[in-house]
């Protein structure tokens, strides 16, 4: 039987040739007027937002391909600025910026590049570092929901860098200096003090301030990102595990807001759902705020092979993916600004049905 | 610089090799030589995007047609999409034609127009490009047991005894019980 259709395939096409005389020349044609479409649109969408008026701009460029994350440097100082992948951070006027094997002077106005190999001047106000890890960190919760015995870390929130570059803003966290355990630092206790974490996925690298919440708002507002394209979600084959975390700024995680599947038909749907999305946002059109309640999908590769055993799909120059690395997808919910962004590159627009089937699918009832 | 420099000459050598080969490709993917070969170009349009990551360290033809499979899968799923034919062109003979001569190639692409795009690709894949589930799963992105019985009702809906193509699946089996 299996052979029959192949025979009754071959012979289908057999006699099939090309209508068109010049098919390269035919392609670079369809390519120049993708290309003029997109422009128009562009320009269609800059009109309308001179206007006042929010376009939600679509791609008609064809299906746009997976977001790439190039493999990015250590974080480096060039001029008055330290530059952290594709994102650029002003050394303020009257700090200094210096790498972690210097001699360490006035913290609170150094910004400190982390080395691996020395850790030094972990008091400065800034600090940035190579962070080639896909998962946010933050505050670990645990919570009795017989889901996820090993407690949750809180989602971050996400905003928008002035470029386009998205970043993982996590406030959560109080340390205690003198201790190192967070959970037990107090404001006003002796030794307190906060920090906030921000996270740049597409950048490979961290920022940790060590600064008031109007300091850290100064620093972020200061830093600039390069324009970046569009591209949807990079993400991978299949995987193991896939967790649906919820959470706002305020809330923190809410209150059911959490789900985990093993199944790998369930994993495949969540999948499948994420790359229909396929309407990407370049970085002039990326709006997610730190107003916005997240969800934050974690998905855990298979048994040590990232991509279930096929080539990465994540296209070069991207960095190597390490076995064992995990994807996260951070949707930004609700109104005019509904976007993903996957950490492995790539951002798009995601429909209120979409967010709607994978809430179901993970057991977590509309709000 | 303009696009035909950059397309040449590697590009250029590319299509014109492969082209043919990627038309019958698509011819299958859609059921029809047309819309096949716009699959094609419109794929190919795609590969010339990212050529300077396909070549020469990369696999440009498997690139290209697995963006033809991708985008023929999804055609199924996206009703504003082009929808491919479900009628022939109007050149054929009509049913129950008394001088109706379609052979077997017309109506295998018949047969095939009339398949739901997600079976058609998935039947495609498994039989005519000789991938395994697991294979055509990741390609699709989707699960191997949504090839699986994607798979199992296309050939269902082949065999059907009021098909194009009971005659040929007819033909098959008397010739292999003699």
């Amino acid at each position: 039987m299996t052979e029959r259709i192949s025979e009754l395939l071959n012979e289908a096409v057999a006699g099939v040739e090309p209508a068109h005389p010049d098919p390269v020349g035919a392609v670079l044609r369809r390519r120049r007027v993708a290309r003029r479409t997109s422009v128009l649109t562009a320009a269609v969408v800059c009109a309308g937002l001179t206007l006042g008026g929010a376009v939600a701009a679509r791609q008609l460029d064809g299906d746009p391909e997976p977001g790439v994350v190039a493999d990015a440097p250590p974080p480096y100082i060039d001029g008055n600025d330290v530059v952290l992948g594709s994102v650029r951070l002003p050394i303020p006027d009257g700090w200094r910026a210096a790498t972690s094997d210097q001699p360490c002077e006035d913290p609170g106005r150094t910004i400190l590049i982390r080395l691996p190999s020395n850790e030094q001047c972990r008091d400065s106000a800034v600090e940035v570092f190579h962070d080639r890890g896909t998962q946010p960190g933050g505050r670990v919760i645990h919570i009795e929901n017989g889901r996820l015995e090993d407690g949750v870390i809180l989602p971050p929130v996400q905003i928008t860098l002035p470029g386009g570059e998205p970043g993982w803003l996590d406030r959560s966290r109080d340390f205690d200096r003198a201790n190192g355990i967070p959970e037990r630092a107090q404001p006003g206790t002796p030794g307190y003090h906060r920090t906030t974490d921000l996270k740049l996925p597409w950048s490979q690298a961290g920022i940790m301030f060590r600064l008031n919440h109007a300091g850290v708002d100064r620093m972020i507002g200061s830093l600039r990102s390069e324009p970046v394209r569009a591209g949807t979600l990079a993400l991978p084959r299949t995987a193991v595990e896939a967790d649906l975390i919820i959470a706002d700024s305020v809330r923190g995680i809410l209150d059911g807001g959490i789900g985990r599947t093993r199944d790998s038909t369930t994993i495949a749907r969540v999948l499948e759902i994420l790359r229909d999305q396929d309407t990407a946002v370049p970085g002039g059109q990326a709006c997610a705020g730190s107003g916005q309640t997240v969800a934050q999908i974690i998905m855990t590769p298979s048994d040590g092979t990232p991509w279930g055993g096929m080539p990465s799909p994540i296209p070069a120059p991207s960095p190597t993916i390490d076995p064992g690395d995990v994807t996260v997808v951070m949707i930004s919910l609700g109104g005019d600004c509904q976007e993903a962004v996957s950490a492995h590159g790539g951002r798009v627009r995601i429909s209120d049905e979409a967010v709607t089937e994978l809430k179901r699918i993970f057991g977590i009832g509309a709000r | 610089m303009n696009e035909q420099d950059n397309a040449a000459p590697d590009f250029a050598q590319f299509v014109a090799a492969r082209y043919p080969a990627l038309v019958r490709y698509g011819t299958l993917l859609t059921g029809d030589r047309g819309h096949g070969e716009d699959l094609t170009q419109e794929s190919l349009v795609k590969s010339h995007k990212a050529w300077r990551r396909l070549h020469p360290h990369g696999d440009p033809e498997a690139y290209t047609r697995q963006v033809m499979a991708r985008a023929a899968w999804r055609a199924g799923r996206r009703l504003w999409r082009r929808e491919i034919p479900a009628a022939v062109p109007p050149d054929r003979a009509a049913a129950g034609d008394a001088y109706d001569s379609r052979d077997t190639a017309a109506a295998v692409l018949e047969a095939l127009r009339a398949l739901p795009a997600g079976q058609r690709v998935v039947l495609v894949l498994r039989y005519w490009a000789g991938l395994t589930e697991s294979e055509i799963a990741a390609q699709l992105g989707c699960s191997t047991g949504t090839v699986k019985s994607r798979a199992s009702r296309a050939i269902t809906a082949l065999r059907r005894a009021d098909g194009p193509l009971a005659e040929a699946f007819a033909h098959a089996e008397t010739g292999a019980a003699g």
